[in-house]
């Protein structure tokens, strides 16, 4: 360790200190606290007596495999705030909660990208695609469509940055150029017959219960679940399930995926609703890629 | 690094540590964040509020060969800048032709091309938060 890590190393400790502080209360508040309980905010519910999902929801918008917003405050969602992964922290929560987050460290040393593919969570490919996968990894700064200003598709795209629910269908809005119009009128998936490829796929929702859930098929392999060279292929499903308790929205998705030897689930999300009524969208920016052409290695990260 | 281009403008400067957290690319494939950021003295030509990293172009002159240079330097996401407070050059902050100071990594392929770290505005006052995508850890 040089001495430059030294205050590389104080400023992690700082930030998992403010990521403990920031993500526990959501945790709790989802865990401990249901809709309905004495200190719980009460869960607005729509003339059909489901959770209303109107609203503008800090922490979506990007960064599905681990980033997430935290301010309640924030009106956009292009901020990936830095989640650090650490053993202390995985070990503090139970498996499964919505704590247990396979954190990146992000620290622009040689080392980060080793870093960063040490998440705990990952998608297990069949031992035909590994050589892909870890291809794709290492050429990553050229080949991860994010990288290049392609869309990150579902479920890399995380929670819907707003949500516009109606009684017929759902409207999930990205900040990221991104907008997914979603039936919940009970109209079947299309069969694999009418499938034509598409970066978001083709989705059709559901209430189980107070539980949303949102069934995705009809992708196109050009996204990718994850930084590490996650691909996936155009028989992938996604199941997203969504669930408001008072103030906050939990998200979380599941993939299954022929190339996969198990279905993925992807760390679950709970995201806030913004208190701000009056708050509005930031425009989405157009994206460019610039930077490639002044990249001089691999390195990742 | 090559400080070639920097002639008698350049003043080395040692952050002390810092985590960063960039929404985009691996920066250390393209900057020199191991080393030493430097101060880029100029005027300001445009700022690109763009994803996924917004950029400020600075025109500097390079003392070694008497040319004006344009220096582009890539900051945070724009959302992230305007919610730490960085002035939009179109509302009164910063405008085409002001003086500014900034310090940047410069970029490992020898282009003038850097990675944000600071920038001094013509008030005095100086913009560390968040240029490329750091919380204000730096300080």
């Amino acid at each position: 360790m040089t001495s430059r890590h030294l205050p590389c190393g104080t400023s992690v400790s700082l930030l998992l200190a403010g990521v403990l502080l920031a993500s526990a209360p959501a945790g709790r508040l989802a865990a401990q606290q249901p809709a309905g309980g004495a200190a719980a905010v009460p869960t607005p519910r729509g003339a059909d007596g489901k959770p209303d999902l109107n609203g503008i929801w800090s922490g979506g918008g990007g960064g599905g495999a681990g980033f997430a917003a935290e301010n309640p405050a924030d009106t956009g969602n292009v901020v990936a705030l830095l989640r650090a992964r650490a053993p202390e922290l995985d070990k503090a929560v139970p498996a499964g909660s919505d704590a247990n987050y396979a954190y990146a460290i992000v620290n622009f040393e040689r080392d980060s990208g080793l870093s960063q593919r040490a998440v705990r969570n990952r998608p297990l490919y069949k031992p035909e695609h590994w050589q892909k996968v870890n291809a794709l990894d290492q050429n990553g700064n050229a080949l991860d469509p994010a990288f290049k200003c392609l869309p990150q598709g579902v479920p890399r795209m995380g929670p819907p940055q707003k949500i516009v629910h109606t009684a017929k269908e759902l409207i999930f809005l990205y900040g990221l150029r991104m907008t997914r119009v979603i039936p919940i009128d009970g109209r079947p998936l299309p069969p694999i017959s009418e499938w034509v490829g598409l970066w978001n796929g083709v989705s059709r929702g559901r209430w189980e219960g107070d539980e949303l859930v949102v069934e995705t098929v009809d992708f196109n392999d050009e996204t990718w679940l994850g930084w590490p060279g996650w691909f996936h292929s155009i028989d992938m499903k996604v199941t997203e399930r969504l669930r408001r308790d008072g103030d906050t929205l939990r998200w979380q998705a599941t993939v299954e995926d022929p190339v996969l030897l198990r279905p993925w689930i992807v760390n679950p999300r709970t995201v806030r609703l913004n208190p701000n009524a009056g708050a509005e969208l930031e425009e989405d920016l157009p994206c460019f890629e610039r930077d490639l052409q002044h990249m001089v290695t691999k390195e990742r990260g | 690094m090559s400080l070639r281009h920097l002639g008698g403008l350049v003043v080395c400067t040692l952050f002390l540590g810092g985590v960063g957290v960039d929404a985009h690319h691996a920066v250390q494939a393209q900057f020199d964040v191991s080393g030493a950021a430097v101060t880029l003295v100029g005027t300001l030509k445009k700022t690109e509020w763009i994803n996924p990293h917004a950029k400020l172009h600075i025109t500097v002159k390079n003392e070694n060969t008497g040319q004006m240079e344009d220096w582009e330097l890539q900051m945070a996401a724009a959302a992230q800048l305007r919610r730490n407070g960085f002035p939009l050059s179109v509302r009164g902050g910063i405008k085409p032709g002001d003086p500014i100071t900034a310090t940047a990594f410069v970029a490992r392929d020898g282009s003038t091309t850097g990675l944000l770290r600071s920038i001094k505005f013509p008030d005095g006052r100086t913009f560390t938060r968040g240029v490329y995508g750091e919380a204000d850890l730096a300080k």
